[in-house]
């Protein structure tokens, strides 16, 4: 006999317990899909998040002004008047809405409750001037 | 890797890996835990293999590099004594429990070459590559390791090879 079959014969001898593996192959997979898991919940969370951010900003945006404002008008007479009260406020798209109050930078709420409004206006105010016009977060509609 | 796929590795070269990682580690429970380890990152790793020898050669790879981490970790405190086990490997075949004992009782790096080669079958060549060793250093480990055991086994053990 030479010393490899030797070897082999008394070496042979040595085997792993074939139980210790049975339950490692569920074992991993339920870690896996624990971890699956776990990541598909915090995708549910993500989006549902996302989308309740999406509804809210839909809501925020709906009816609110947006863009460079054209003029601001007299509500009545329709001239150019930028001071005082009881103004119409018409936005590039066309929109327009009464506002109650401008003055310098401002916010405030259309005279129908229907948008709620900032502006800012740098310089000299001349009717056009201002130039942005944000959502403040609190639409009523 | 499906179960099946996993279930025929681990009865492939389960025993393989645990002879290897058990001339490493000198005890049953952490040679085992060596085995789980290696199959665990096959699980993890989902590689793709050129074959079963890849597959084979990756394994012996990830057991030794198990098996250098765990020799270095101060948490090593199982120890059934080897004597225990080889009793009960061995009950019936007392030659083979001695030339167990022995090769056991060589230094770690000899007894890791002497396995490698005698019973995996692996060239001097194949073993440097496995252990990362240059080859003349493998045939110096091996030439040691044959002289040690031929002392202690007597004519059990040849000069050949």
């Amino acid at each position: 006999m030479t010393n490899r079959q030797r070897y082999i014969r008394a070496f042979g001898a040595l085997h792993v317990s074939p139980e210790r593996f049975k339950e490692v192959y569920s074992m991993e997979k339920d870690r896996k899909t624990s971890h699956v898991g776990r990541i598909a919940l915090i995708a549910a969370c993500v989006m549902a998040l996302l989308t309740v951010s999406v509804y809210a900003a839909n809501e925020a945006t709906d009816g609110v002004v947006f863009g460079k404002i054209v003029d601001l008008v007299d509500a009545v007479t329709g001239k150019l008047i930028p001071r005082d009260e009881g103004y119409r406020l018409i936005t590039e798209d066309g929109r327009s809405y009464d506002i109650t109050v401008v003055t310098g930078s401002d916010s405030g709420t259309s005279a129908d409750g229907s948008v709620s409004y900032q502006i800012t206006y740098p310089g000299q105010w001349d009717g056009i001037a201002a130039d942005v016009v944000t959502p403040s977060g609190d639409v009523q509609k | 890797m499906t179960e099946e796929q996993f279930t025929a590795a681990v009865e492939r070269y389960g025993d393989m890996l645990y002879r290897i990682a058990f001339s490493w580690c000198k005890d049953r429970a952490d040679a085992e835990d060596m085995v789980q380890s290696a199959f665990l990152k096959l699980l993890r790793a989902d590689k793709s293999f050129d074959g079963e020898e890849h597959m084979r050669r990756w394994l012996i790879r990830v057991t030794v590099n198990n098996c250098k981490k765990l020799l270095l970790s101060p948490w090593r405190t199982r120890r059934e004594p080897l004597e225990d086990y080889a009793g009960r490997l061995y009950a019936d075949q007392p030659e083979d429990g001695a030339l167990f004992l022995a090769v056991m009782g060589l230094p770690q790096k000899e007894r890791v070459a002497v396995h490698l080669y005698y019973y995996e079958g692996y060239s001097v060549r194949e073993i440097g590559r496995l252990l990362r060793t240059n080859e003349s250093t493998i045939q110096s480990r091996l030439a040691s390791a044959r002289k040690k055991l031929k002392n202690k086994l007597k004519e059990a053990w040849d000069s050949d090879e």
